[in-house]
């Protein structure tokens, strides 16, 4: 009976969702998108300049070798360099806060776009990112207040950093020999000088950054107070196996650009239930000179930024439970054992019998090779 | 039976006691000894034993039972014991013929007077005690004519200077349940003159003087007959039969000659009957459903019980449930309507020639009629199905004067919810509604009737925010009779609508958002039958209106929220109206109304004040001007024309042109594709100008088969202004200055509508084909941004081609199979024009609104309705409804939509039912 009423009231309630594929005719795009808040203190400033590109295609498009320019209403000019494919930079702007800019970008085609002015938009510190535990996971939550109460409208951006180890740490490998009708197996140190354990694969790093705009505004409450969810680390997830981090950046926006973000989000991450808001065109402040109606995505945006990060150790957690379904199995040396047994599994260490290795444990691969799913290479910040 | 019929011919109404024909002595005795026995086999002994003759309609008397025990006793003397204690009579005349009635005997007698002779004083009271020619008669009863054959004297025979024209009223109510019988038939044929009955039953004729044969015909009904003689103005009222005495099943044929013969154009009527038949999602009769399969009505889809009819959006509907207006008419999440189908007698949908007396919406007028209750005796019904239960009640108060319905649905989806998946554990739904009427008649010039509605519904969708909204209504009529030729109805009503939506799962600002309208109205409404020619209809209506467009305010201790309250806002629409119904000739007739409506935005009110000329924008805002209570802010208004025309070519085949014009003062302001429960609603004020609308259409109508079948084609035009739009990233919530996210547009809608409807005999139901289109324009520059650079686009609901077959097959009377089936093209919808990489994901980046149309729509249903016996005498009535929705299961998309997941973009069709729903309901009537 259960059944039959899930049967019933699932579709009632949510639907069915199916995969949709785009219509065969796709109208023409390519327009400019710029993204990157100008940051005016003493940091850098990233502006990234794109294209538009079909629903059917997927790859990036970069706008290469355009002009960028910051204009302020006082005169001064601050020029960006493009230091990677439509990534233009700026160091140490330090704008006056009390003045207004404008960008201007020229493309290489010859266009020439302008921003509205602009003034500094205020952005207080980031006050914590706390964590709560909740059905055996952890929320991170970020908060922040303005005791000027003339913020108002926040965005954050976070990037996740997590260290992972591998199950077994190796000091061993196949050795294959390749013979035209056949192969022998053998195993060997890495490292046969010191016969270390070889630590490039097995301490790794993981990497996520924010996919979805967080916004929150405190329009509506009597105190520039906000608080907002981050993420949420799942129990038992391997994010926490190890050592977990998080840097939070935070922008503070004028009404109108974080309205145009409010629009965005609704558009492309807030849609899908009955009663969502129809798609609605995106209006920025960023315009072609020549022609008001040509579609710019993007709104160019003054804020100082704050960033905070935070690291949450797996010892401080001890029920945390994250396991894997690693296990080792021994093994003869011999090539034909090996084939037999060996194939697609990574030796770890052995027994050796005068030097020469006669049996040996190996694991699955993922269960020895961290770079598999992550990056061998430790972050700057990275306190271990 | 023959010899009944020509019996009955002598029928009269005095009552003449049985015994004063008792005295044929020479009669010869009879022995019986009969426990329980049939008239039937009484009679067959006493013809045997007594050699006498009766004349009986036997299936007058198949549920009467006869226990006589008698030794040798005189025929006489055996008969008024067998009857004694019923309403059993028998007369006899002087060569053994008896005649056996119910109720009253037969007088055998000639009328005096038969032969032209002098009047005696008694029997000139016997007459008029059937009629009634003076208004000081008032409080005595109008007797009802119940015979065929007997010929009905109307009016006073001895007025010395008739009038050449007599009016004669009346009404028409059911023999059995005393419930009037709304839009029935009343007409002669030579020459043809003919009225409905409205809602009450009532009628009201002027025919020429002398006799008439006058026919009455109803749905559901038996087709009857009155010989009447008509002398001076008088009343009459008939009883009609039932086709089926104790089951309302069996469709009989509907107004056969409305559809030609009426001026309406673009007028549906389904009764109740039909509605039930059509299968639903879980069984549930709807009446909007069903309504929407009508040609010209569209919804956006299936979560959705919005109509939009000819081109129209769902707020341009006027939806009145007894003279209450009712603001969001559905149920769970959109799905169900919110009207209980046992209280619902029948749905009037006007598309096209609006009559005057209603106004106040552009589109369609939802009319919305629930059933009065049994004036005889308490009965009562009862409906299980997958997701509601019902209950009604009805009965009389004071038998034969005032009698109540009441009636209740609810919902235990609840408990269903937590059977689901842990991820939706937190869904919740419930709603329940409740419908009071009560009628009552003082005497025979005066009724009153009371409404009362509620509607309640609160549902969260798998989150902490949960949404509720409630309708209330209220509305006291009064129906007075002034004269034959003058009626008039007196309504006073209250009306609200209110949401609310509580957040609190963060609790810094965790906040309860309110709205709600209510309105106060009055209308009164006067029906003037002037001659044979001309019926006027004139009136005036009053509606004030105070919403409380959004109050949000915090929710527990920690919240931060700041209470904020967007003004009250406060209006009076008023309308006073007149309608010609005129009978040019036989063939051709008109329907001329005007309706003059004038609209008063009232203070207190702070107006924010634009520059002219430019966009109005927050930046543009150049001033706020307070206003005092009761100042008129703002003045709208002008004159509204209903005109509809009809030429009759023959009996069976007519053309009718129309035109009409509307104005809307209040509307709904959404930006959601389906009519959601938060939609707010937003007066007319000096930034946002009433919406205007005219319509021009002309049809074909055209019986066939004896009026059995119904065809006709209808085509419209309609220009739509200040039809309004929204701005893209428009905040509709709690915006102090919405009139700079709204924009007013032009629309235009045009199409086609073809409906064959066949609703008598075993195979009925209809064939509905429409096309239409809807388009909308914006490209005013000064009022800001351009649509679709002013281009015309199509409205979320343009759907130009759409196909209904509603079909039901009567196997026999127990046992019916329905299947119903609809096409439609998708509906418009707005896709990206490009996918950009921004905040670390794919988006997707939208342009031109509507420019493409999800998958076409199609679906089938089936159900059967089985019926318990048909015994007259047995406790309760059962019937079960077993069907399946979606037969073939389609996955038809309700939405199409791409969707930033984890960096990427990806596209999804939703469909809500996307596969076949099988549903049981079960219905016991007692």
């Amino acid at each position: 009976m259960v059944k039959l009423f899930c049967w019933l009231l699932v579709p009632l309630l949510i639907g069915c969702k199916q995969g949709y594929e785009a219509p065969a005719k796709l109208p023409a795009t390519g327009y400019l998108v710029v993204e990157g808040v100008v940051h005016n203190g003493n940091d850098t400033t990233v502006v990234k300049l794109s294209r538009t590109t079909k629903l059917n295609n997927k790859a990036l498009q970069p706008e290469k070798a355009a002009l960028i320019e910051l204009h302020g209403k006082d005169n001064s000019v601050y020029k960006f360099t493009e230091h990677a494919e439509g990534e233009y930079r700026a160091d140490h702007l330090g704008l006056d806060k009390n003045q207004q800019y404008l960008l201007e970008i020229r493309t290489a085609d010859g266009r020439k776009y302008l921003s509205e002015y602009v003034p500094v938009i205020p952005n207080p510190p980031i006050d914590s990112i706390s964590w709560l535990q909740e059905n055996g996971g952890l929320q991170l939550n970020v908060s922040t207040h303005n005791p000027l109460n003339n913020t108002r409208y926040y965005q954050w951006e976070y990037e996740e950093t997590w260290e992972i180890n591998s199950q077994y740490f190796s000091s061993m490998k196949y050795l294959i020999q390749q013979f035209p009708t056949y192969q022998i197996y053998d195993v060997v140190f890495r490292d046969p000088l010191t016969r270390n354990k070889d630590s490039s694969i097995y301490y790794c790093w993981q990497y996520n950054k924010s996919g979805n705009l967080l916004l929150r505004s405190s329009a509506k409450q009597s105190q520039d107070i906000v608080n907002i969810p981050l993420v949420f680390i799942p129990h038992a997830s391997r994010h926490l196996s190890v050592l977990y981090s998080i840097d939070v950046k935070q922008y503070g926006w004028s009404k109108r650009g974080y309205e145009y973000l409010e629009v965005m989000k609704k558009n492309t991450e807030l849609i899908g239930s009955l009663f969502d808001a129809q798609p609605s065109q995106l209006n920025g402040n960023i315009h072609n000179v020549d022609d008001q109606t040509e579609p710019v995505i993007g709104f160019f945006n003054i804020s100082p930024l704050q960033e905070k990060r935070i690291f949450l150790r797996n010892i401080d957690f001890p029920d945390w439970g994250y396991k894997t379904d690693c296990s080792q199995i021994k093994i003869v040396n011999l090539s034909d054992s090996i084939k037999r047994n060996g194939i697609g599994l990574v030796p770890v260490e052995g027994f050796t019998v005068n030097g020469l290795i006669v049996e040996f444990w190996a694991a699955k691969e993922n269960c020895v090779d961290c770079t598999l799913v992550g990056s061998k290479i430790k972050p700057y910040y990275w306190p271990r | 039976m023959r010899q009944i019929g020509t019996a009955i011919l002598f029928f009269l109404i005095v009552l003449f006691s049985n015994r004063s024909y008792g005295q044929n002595d020479s009669l010869p005795t009879v022995t019986l000894d009969l426990k329980n026995v049939t008239l039937n086999e009484f009679i067959t002994q006493l013809e045997k034993q007594a050699s006498a003759r009766f004349y009986y309609d036997s299936t007058a008397f198949d549920s009467i039972a006869i226990t006589v025990v008698v030794q040798q006793q005189p025929l006489i003397k055996v008969l008024e014991q067998a009857f004694a204690h019923s309403d059993v009579y028998y007369s006899t005349d002087n060569n053994k013929h008896f005649f056996i009635t119910r109720g009253k005997p037969i007088d055998l007698l000639l009328p005096v007077g038969f032969f032209g002779g002098s009047k005696t004083d008694q029997n000139k009271q016997q007459q008029t005690s059937l009629t009634d020619n003076s208004d000081k008669e008032d409080n005595k009863p109008v007797e009802k004519a119940v015979l065929e054959n007997k010929l009905y004297e109307v009016g006073d025979k001895s007025v010395i200077n008739p009038q050449a024209t007599v009016t004669m009223a009346g009404y028409i109510r059911d023999a059995k349940s005393g419930e009037p019988i709304v839009g029935a038939s009343v007409y002669i044929d030579k020459p043809r003159i003919g009225v409905s009955t409205d809602q009450y039953g009532y009628y009201s004729l002027s025919l020429p003087r002398g006799r008439h044969i006058l026919n009455i015909q109803s749905i559901g009904m038996k087709d009857t007959r009155r010989q009447i003689a008509l002398y001076t103005d008088g009343k009459m009222n008939i009883d009609l039969q039932g086709t089926v005495l104790t089951l309302k099943r069996v469709i009989i044929s509907a107004q056969k000659l409305n559809n030609v013969k009426g001026t309406q154009m673009g007028l549906q009527k389904i009764d109740i009957k039909t509605i039930k038949q059509v299968p639903v999602v879980f069984g549930e009769a709807d009446i909007l459903r069903v309504v929407t399969t009508l040609p010209g009505v569209k919804t956006v889809g299936e979560a959705s019980t919005g109509l939009n009819v000819r081109g129209g959006s769902s707020d341009q509907n006027l939806i009145l449930f007894n003279d209450a207006t009712i603001y969001n008419p559905s149920h769970f999440f959109g799905m169900f309507s919110a009207f209980n189908p046992e209280v619902v007698k029948d749905v009037e949908l006007y598309k096209a020639s609006i009559p005057a007396r209603y106004g106040g919406r552009l589109s369609s007028v939802l009319n919305i009629n629930s059933r009065e209750g049994n004036k005889k005796n308490i009965t009562g019904s009862a409906g299980l199905g997958l997701l509601t239960s019902r209950l009604d009640i009805e009965g009389p108060l004071i038998k034969d004067k005032s009698s109540f319905i009441i009636g209740g649905r609810t919902t235990y989806a609840n408990w269903l919810l937590n059977l689901l998946p842990d991820q939706y554990k937190d869904s919740k739904a419930s709603f329940y509604d409740v419908n009071l009427n009560i009628s009552h008649e003082f005497n025979k010039k005066n009724s009153l009737f009371v409404t009362g509605y509620l509607s309640s519904d609160r549902f969260n969708l798998n989150s902490d925010t949960v949404y509720g909204y409630n309708n209330k209504n209220i509305s006291l009529k009064w129906k007075h009779i002034f004269n034959n030729k003058l009626n008039a109805l007196i309504t006073g009503g209250y009306d609200r609508y209110e949401y609310s939506i509580n957040s609190k799962k963060l609790p810094l600002s965790a906040y309860r958002l309110g709205f709600d309208i209510n309105q106060t109205y009055f209308k009164a409404h006067f029906n003037y039958y002037l001659n044979n020619k001309h019926t006027l209809d004139f009136g005036l209506n009053s509606l004030l209106y105070k919403l409380h467009p959004g109050s949000y305010q915090p929710l527990g201790e920690k919240s931060l929220v700041v209470p904020d309250e967007l003004p009250a806002e406060q209006a009076l629409e008023s309308a006073l109206y007149l309608n010609d119904h005129y009978n040019i000739s036989n063939s051709l007739s008109v329907d001329a109304g005007i309706r003059y409506s004038v609209y008063n935005y009232l203070g207190p009110q702070n107006v924010n004040n634009y520059a002219e000329g430019i966009p109005k924008t927050e930046d543009n805002l150049v001033g706020v001007t307070p206003y005092s209570k009761g100042k008129f802010i703002k003045t709208y208004g002008g004159p509204e024309y209903r005109v509809s025309l009809r030429y009759a070519f023959t009996d069976s085949f007519s053309i009718k042109a129309g035109f009409n014009s509307q104005r809307q003062y209040i509307h709904s302001l959404s930006n959601t594709a389906a009519m959601a429960p938060t939609d707010i609603w937003k007066l007319s004020d000096p930034n946002i100008k009433p919406q205007r609308g005219e319509q021009f259409s002309l049809g074909l109508y055209r019986n066939f088969k004896a009026n059995t079948i119904e065809a006709s084609v209808e085509v419209y035009y309609k220009n739509i202004e200040n039809y309004l739009d929204y701005k893209s990233g428009a905040v509709l919530v709690m915006n102090h200055h919405i009139e700079t996210d709204v924009l007013g547009t032009k629309g235009k809608a045009y199409g086609v509508e073809v409906l064959i409807k066949k609703l008598t005999g075993k195979l009925n139901g209809w064939i509905s084909y429409t096309w239409s289109r809807i388009l909308l324009k914006m490209d005013d520059p000064a009022a800001g941004e351009l649509i679709n650079r002013g281009m015309f686009y199509p409205a979320n609901y343009d759907k130009p081609h759409d196909v209904t077959v509603i079909g039901n097959y009567r196997i026999n009377h127990r046992f019916s199979l329905s299947l119903n089936a609809t096409y439609s093209t998708g509906r418009p919808i707005t896709l990206p024009i490009g996918i950009f990489n921004y905040g670390g994901s794919l988006r997707t980046l939208y342009a031109d609104r509507n420019e493409y149309r999800i998958p076409d729509y199609f679906r089938s249903d089936f159900s059967m309705n089985i019926d318990g016996n048909h015994k007259v005498h047995q406790l309760t009535h059962n019937s079960w409804t077993i069907g399946v929705y979606n037969l073939t299961g389609r996955k038809n998309p309700y939405s199409v939509y791409y969707v930033s997941e984890g960096g990427a973009v990806n596209g999804y069709k939703l469909s809500i039912f996307g596969s076949a729903i099988p549903y049981v309901n079960f219905n016991i009537r007692f």
